[in-house]
């Protein structure tokens, strides 16, 4: 047991604690070893009776590139659930031999505000070393709901010791080893390894709260400081931040982001001489590269440089501001108010203003001019408590931002008003790695990468347009692509059909479709209709879509899609292909445009337009025109850009030109026309003068080249 | 004896390399591959505290091999 009284409560147990209260109800013991079978080390060979196994990298994620980064509070919250915990236990934390692993976590569960944390010195070497018993038995588990409440006075961010570097206050602590210290470091740290906390030995055990004050006082660490501890990913440092506490220090915050954060978001380079805070940001953060650290480094702020106070003055008393109750009534009352959150990501994903605008602080002024680019327009700006929001708001006005206001006291503000706040969907960390590069775009972003996943494409052939297309629409994360054909791969389709392998020969083409897409996007659900499209089920597999990518090569389907289409009033994206020559469309009749009777009223003859079959195709056309027809989809379900629609766009491979025609709607059109005489499907076998039944089947018989030549 | 470490991060390949060198048997090396960059400090400092030698070997862009064995009739910790 720690000998300091100013520790936290019983923070520090030891084996001959932990055995008196082995069972006690509210008490649970949480085993955080690696588990290491080539050593039989680890959990399941032998653990402290009643101990439950938690794998701590389930806590920690790549976030943005930067590896070892916290997961969000949810996964947390459920991950802790699971191990049936609640936030009213007292949990006590061990490792292999009382380190930074176990020491992490209690961090963690401190800073989601745990009623009791408790750590066993020395960890299980400790353990071992005093007899403790041990079993493989794992004990049941009940999941319950563990409800993670941040105190955010226990951890620092980026953008937090941005905005501190040069408070006298502050002292950073840099855990790691002096040669990696070396290599780089925050501006102003001191290097205090973490092993200096421990006795030697195979078991670390703490060194008493008075050593431990004595050892940070002398190197200028002193309890009237705000200590902020880091290392590489934040673990070390969890292990520095109890020794702190131990040593009675009362503001200790574990920087979890630490120096791999730190780098990755900029800061390679030496801190120029002259760079006051306003220009710090997460995207400029200085750092110091071998720079002597001694004590009076943090002395205090060079002349000439303003302190965080000084700062925090100047901008509020040029940033009016509103307060939460104000915001709501102005939005209430309609007002065109642009409201911005410049929180960090996982603050904004807990909840925020309804319709307020996602901007994280260090990105304000790159984006704002997407947002609101009139300068006199209103703008409120929101961060947690009204601090963030006076800088965020003090530099919109130095873009020329006349109307800005920070809303006082913040979100932390709003919520306690009872104000209401919705809690956004958000992609999870794999999704936005998946889609980091779509992302990345403006005019898609997450909110844009939601609507694909959300959206569902039926696509009309898995051949050679259907082939392509369903490729890219997987890829770009389509929630939800349907396939009707009815065809099985045969081997003259691998010339141009990209979906169907030579293993895939004979295999039904929705089959080997379904499969190839799943295997590029296991987010991509792919319904597989094997069936003849025809008038008894097409407005059913239709129906069941957002918009339709036509890939068929007959004319009945080609009329009784765009039928289809029209009645149920979903877009279609039509293409047809010819030997070199290509053209698209998008058939919207919703928005006014015209659909495929408009501009071909009758089908032509049997027999007048030779198919792929018979004329051929080279492959890579259908891969340019079927890739052209997933862009117009997914433009539609972005809603960004200008549609096909009205206009046929054609493409000519041997003279490599594109050319645009316009297309208009034709009021007299029997079916999306002003008086229509086709209101329900009809028989478009006989409509087309053929004698029998075609399967609809993506590129294998007759594609349809009739725009060309009726044009 | 191989402690292949690749892809895991700090504090993780220390932790693992610890539990190798309390758990090889007397007279084994154990080679740590890692491509974590902090492990080529953190894991020597805990083979100082714990009597080992050590060799690190850059192996690949990044990745390295840290030979750990106990100094003949060095003194065990």
């Amino acid at each position: 047991m720690s000998d300091h009284t100013e520790a936290p409560n019983a923070f520090l147990v030891d084996a001959a604690w932990l055995r008196r209260r082995l069972g006690e109800p509210g008490l649970r013991v949480v085993d955080v070893r690696p588990a290491l079978a080539q050593f039989r080390s680890g959990y399941p060979w032998g653990h402290i009776p009643g101990a439950i196994y938690l794998d701590m990298q389930q806590l920690f994620a790549v976030v943005d590139g930067v590896p070892g980064k916290l997961a969000s509070p949810a996964t947390g919250e459920a991950l802790l659930g699971q191990l049936g915990l609640t936030q009213a236990d007292h949990v006590v934390v061990y490792d292999d031999a009382g380190g930074p692993l176990a020491a992490l976590l209690a961090w963690l569960l401190d800073f989601w505000g745990q009623a009791q944390v408790s750590y066993l010195d020395g960890g299980w070497q400790a353990w071992q070393e005093e007899g403790g018993a041990l079993t493989d038995a794992a004990p049941l588990i009940r999941p319950a709901v563990y409800r993670a409440r941040p105190d955010e006075n226990k951890a620092a961010t980026t953008e937090w010791i941005a905005a501190h570097l040069d408070h006298p206050a502050l002292a950073l602590v840099d855990t790691r080893t002096p040669a990696e210290f070396q290599a780089g470091h925050l501006p102003g740290a001191l290097n205090i390894p973490w092993e200096e906390n421990v006795n030697p030995g195979l078991a670390q055990r703490y060194r008493s709260g008075t050593t431990l004050h004595r050892q940070f006082a002398e190197l200028g660490v002193t309890p009237d400081k705000e200590v902020v501890v880091y290392c590489e990913t934040g673990a070390r440092s969890a292990h520095t931040y109890w020794a702190l506490r131990l040593a009675g220090y009362p503001r200790v915050r574990n920087y979890e982001g630490s120096w791999a954060e730190w780098r990755r978001r900029g800061g390679e380079k030496p801190a120029a001489a002259d760079a006051g805070p306003a220009a710090v940001g997460p995207c400029g953060l200085p750092s110091a590269a071998a720079e002597p650290a001694g004590a009076g480094e943090t002395a205090g702020p060079p002349a000439g440089r303003a302190t965080r106070d000084q700062i925090l003055a100047q901008a509020r008393a040029r940033v009016p501001e509103l307060d939460a109750y104000e915001v709501k009534e102005r939005l209430d009352a309609r007002e065109q108010l642009t409201v911005v959150d410049i929180r960090e990501r996982d603050e904004w994903v807990q909840g925020h203003v309804s319709g307020a605008h996602f901007v994280p602080r260090g990105f304000l002024e790159l984006r704002i001019e997407e947002l609101q680019p009139q300068r006199a327009a209103p703008i409120v700006v929101y961060c947690a408590g009204g601090v963030r929001s006076l800088l965020g708001g003090r530099d919109l006005q130095a873009m020329g931002y006349t109307n800005v206001f920070s809303m006082a006291g913040g979100f932390s503000q709003w919520k306690n008003a009872g104000l209401p706040f919705v809690v956004p969907t958000v992609l999870n960390e794999e999704r936005r790695a998946r889609y980091s590069r779509h992302i990345l775009i403006p005019e898609v972003g997450e909110a844009g990468q939601l609507k694909l996943l959300e959206s569902k494409v039926l696509l009309i052939g898995a051949g050679g347009l259907g082939s392509p297309a369903a490729l890219y629409l997987a890829a770009a994360g389509v929630g939800t692509i349907g396939i009707v054909d009815f065809d099985a791969v045969d081997l003259s389709n691998l010339q141009r059909q990209i979906l169907h392998g030579q293993s895939d020969i004979g295999r039904p083409k929705v089959e080997s479709a379904a499969d190839r897409l799943r295997e590029i996007n296991p987010d991509v659900q792919v319904r597989a209709h094997r069936v003849l499209l025809d008038s008894s089920n097409a407005l059913d597999i239709i129906g069941q879509y957002d918009i339709v990518l036509n890939g068929s090569d007959n004319f009945p389907t080609r009329y009784l899609v765009n039928d289809a289409c029209v009645l149920l009033r979903k877009p279609l994206v039509d293409a047809s292909i010819f030997i070199f020559e290509g053209q698209v469309t998008v058939y919207d009749s919703v928005a006014g445009g015209p659909c495929y009777r408009c501009l071909y009223p009758d089908p032509p003859p049997p027999g007048e337009v030779p198919s792929c079959a018979e004329a051929g195709v080279l492959g890579v056309l259908p891969g340019i025109i079927g890739s052209l027809q997933a862009m117009e989809a997914i433009k539609h379900i972005l809603q960004i850009g200008e549609p096909l629609a009205g206009r046929l766009l054609m493409f000519d491979g041997l003279e490599m030109t594109f050319r645009t025609l316009k297309a208009r709607r034709d009021a007299a059109c029997p079916v999306c026309g002003d008086r229509p005489t086709v209101t329900e499907l009809i028989d478009y076998d006989q409509f087309c003068g053929l004698p029998a039944r075609h399967p609809v089947a993506g590129g294998n018989g007759h594609d349809a080249a009739v725009g060309m030549l009726a044009l | 004896m191989k402690l292949d470490v690749r892809g895991e991060i700090c504090p993780y390949p220390m932790l693992k390399a610890v539990e190798a060198m309390k758990r090889a048997p007397k007279g084994e090396a154990i080679e740590v591959i890692t491509d974590h960059a902090p492990a080529l400090e953190t894991i020597p400092a805990q083979a100082r505290r714990l009597g080992f030698q050590w060799q690190i070997t850059e192996t690949g862009a990044p990745e390295w091999v840290i030979t750990l064995s106990r100094p003949a009739g060095g003194a065990q910790p």
